[in-house]
């Protein structure tokens, strides 16, 4: 047998106790019906049998007329309360004896087989007296209806059976009332709840990507740090290195003309002194340690020249990582993107591989502050990671436009102000999002060993970010990468225009 | 138990009394009913007497052989002076005691053969009053007579007037000796009752 689902149950509770109270009323009320007729019923019937009492009793005196032996009959009858009015009239309808309360109207003779029969009142009966068969008069009787008291006790039980329904139905109406009112107020605090969790969730989610965006930026301000500090110290050294290679190398050098020459002139003498071989021996020998110096000096050369290298390229990478750290010097100018890539157009076409071609949309027309070299550094490096990304050849789009403080996207733009956007596009691999968020970390490259320092995009930033400017990289893996450089309206700009 | 309410106490008879007048009034009334119809007047008392004849028969118990059959007539007979005139044969018009009508016999005197059930005995002429109730002992005969005309003298019932009202005495024992036993609700209103007489 399968149990009503919990709701429907509950949902039944006002029905079955609705239905209960009606059944009850109905229950009470039938009682009451049947209680009514049948003590009205039992009353009659006791005035059917007082009145036949009487009846029999009065024959005599209704036959002779004896008023006073009739009325002691009806005056005998009438100690019982429950009669209203008793009538004795003999055969000619002459009233012989009668009683009525105070206050009742006196019982009127009604002709036998009258249309107005005894019948319009209940409680009025009426019998013929007889003896034997011979009818000698009549004999009528009223019941008292019943006194308000007997009456109400009678009816007390259906009162108390409607008390009691319409207590349950109050009972179950202010139940199910609080019950509404309780689920009401459930559901209002599972919405409120509700929204509250959302907007929990949504301050969370905001929190964790400011927390990240806050991470990044403390991560590469530690790495910056650290990285410039080291990088500047780095220099330093490698300044000394540099130095004390290049006097090396002129030290070393120093005498080996006076050497050479001395080194000539012994092996013309070797050839023209023949015969003396102790001499002759002595000089070859030096000879041969000269030309072995040589060599050996070429070698010391090339030995310094590749230490002078790996100095020179040290210097460059520690000028990057300056960069990043936002510590290299720069010598800011206002100028004009369009003019400044226009000037380096045909480096960068011959900068990409051969299947690789680059597209120019070129609309700006708004100066920015920055340094040009590195400006073009940057450029260079954008279309140089935008070429590695396409190994198969594609298309790279460098634009500029002006975009008003109005028009930014974003509320990062906005603080910006008017600014110009340059953007370089590829329709490369693309990167996935961990990529993007690793992107300007140093020394972070996808790049195959030996090809990336993974500072590229970093001196980038750190170019960008001392120039005020902003960065940004747009990338789906398959979609291609665009990577925007924001940099800020010139205000020299701005009041040239004004002015 | 109803016996106790019929004590005649002086206090009921003094009621009694104050109503006489009335039950007199309505039965003048009654009369002058008939008055109109064309009948002779008779005294007030000799209609009530009327009446009262016809209306004893219920109240007596019958013997079983009182009647020749079922739907026999039921004969009141007036012996000697007949002082009630039409009344009493108009009254009893159309009325039966049970399937036997009433009928009316005026005889001069009483013989056991008259078949009488009621025998009033007026004024007689050509016997008594003894003769005539000695012709019917023991034959259920309830023989009436009336304190006006005859002295006590044995019938079963007699006429009498007291306090203004027309009442009756009843001789059971008499009643007895005719085979009659009376209603003890007859006995309980009649004036004087004789048991042994």
């Amino acid at each position: 047998m399968k149990s009503l689902p919990r709701h429907y149950r509950l949902a039944l509770r006002p029905a079955v106790a609705l239905a209960a109270a009606a059944v009850l009323l109905v229950a009470g009320a039938l009682a009451s019906v049947y209680q009514y007729e049948s003590a009205r019923a039992e009353h009659v019937r006791q005035l059917h049998v007082q009145v036949g009492v009487l009846a029999a009793s009065v024959t005599a005196a209704a036959a002779f007329d004896d008023r006073v032996a009739a009325q002691e009959y009806v005056d005998a009858l009438m100690l019982d309360p429950r009669l209203d009015a008793a009538a004795v009239f003999n055969d000619a309808g002459q009233r012989l004896a009668g009683f009525q309360r105070d206050g009742s109207p006196p019982i009127a003779y009604v002709p036998p087989g009258s249309a107005a029969a005894a019948h319009a009142d209940r409680l009025l009966v009426s019998a013929p007296a007889r003896q034997d068969t011979t009818t000698v008069g009549v004999v009528y009787l009223r019941g008292t209806p019943s006194p308000w008291s007997v009456r109400l006790a009678r009816f007390s039980g259906v009162i108390l059976l409607t008390l009691m329904a319409v207590l349950m139905l109050a009972f179950v109406a202010v139940a199910q009332a609080a019950l509404t009112r309780t689920n009401a107020k459930l559901h209002q605090r599972a919405a409120e709840l509700a929204d509250a969790n959302a907007r929990l969730l949504e301050e969370m989610e905001q929190r964790s990507r400011t927390e990240a965006a806050l991470h990044q930026s403390q991560k590469m301000e530690a790495v910056g740090q650290l990285s410039g500090g080291i990088a500047h110290d780095f220099n330093n050294l490698l300044m000394v290195l540099k130095s004390s290679l290049a006097l090396f190398g002129k030290r070393i050098r120093q005498d080996d003309e006076v050497i050479e020459q001395l080194a000539e002139r012994a092996g013309i003498a070797t050839v023209s002194q023949a015969d003396a071989d102790a001499t002759r021996e002595t000089l070859q020998r030096l000879a041969d340690l000269a030309t072995q110096r040589r060599a050996r000096q070429q070698q010391i050369q090339r030995y310094l020249q590749t230490a002078q290298e790996g100095v020179d390229k040290a210097a460059s990478l520690t000028q990057r990582l300056l960069g990043f750290a936002r510590r290299q010097p720069l010598s800011p100018k206002s100028l004009e993107l369009d003019a400044l890539i226009h000037s380096i157009q045909p480096l960068l076409a011959h900068s990409v591989a051969s299947g690789t071609t680059i597209r120019f949309q070129l609309r700006s027309s708004w100066h920015v502050l920055c340094d040009s070299n590195q400006m073009e550094n940057a450029i260079f490096n954008l279309v140089n990671n935008a070429s590695d990304a396409m190994p198969e050849g594609g298309e790279i789009t460098i634009s500029t436009e002006d975009v008003p403080a109005e028009a930014a996207r974003s509320g990062l733009d906005r603080a910006l102000g008017d600014h110009v956007r340059l953007s370089v596009a590829d329709t490369g691999v693309g990167m996935t999002e961990e990529t993007r968020a690793k992107a300007f970390d140093p020394f972070f490259t996808t790049k195959p060993v030996g090809k990336g320092t993974g500072l590229g995009l970093s001196t980038i930033l750190g170019y960008v970010m001392q120039s005020n400017g902003q960065i940004s990289i747009d990338s789906e893996p398959g979609r291609g990468t665009v990577v925007h450089i924001d940099m800020p309206r010139a205000r020299a700009d701005i009041a040239t225009e004004t002015a | 138990m109803t016996r106790t309410f019929h004590s005649k106490s002086p206090a009921a008879n003094r009621v009694r009394g104050a109503r006489l007048f009335l039950a007199v009034g309505t039965l003048a009334l009654a009369c002058g009913a008939f008055a109109q119809s064309g009948e002779s007047d008779i005294p007030l008392e000799y209609a009530v007497k009327a009446t009262y004849l016809y209306k004893l028969a219920p109240f007596i118990d019958w013997p079983p052989g009182a009647f020749a059959s079922a739907d026999a007539p039921f004969a009141i007979c007036v012996v000697g002076d007949d002082p009630f005139d039409d009344f009493l044969a108009h009254a009893i018009a159309g009325r039966a005691f049970g399937m036997h009508p009433f009928v009316v016999h005026r005889l001069d005197a009483l013989t056991g053969d008259a078949d009488c059930r009621i025998a009033y005995i007026g004024r007689l002429h050509s016997q008594s009053v003894a003769q005539a109730l000695a012709s019917v002992q023991g034959t259920p005969v309830l023989t009436v007579t009336d304190s006006d005309t005859v002295a006590d003298n044995g019938s079963i019932m007699q006429f009498v007037i007291k306090g203004g009202r027309v009442r009756f005495d009843i001789d059971n024992a008499a009643a007895a000796r005719n085979h009659l036993s009376i209603s003890s609700k007859l006995l309980n209103l009649a004036a004087v009752v004789k048991n042994n007489g």
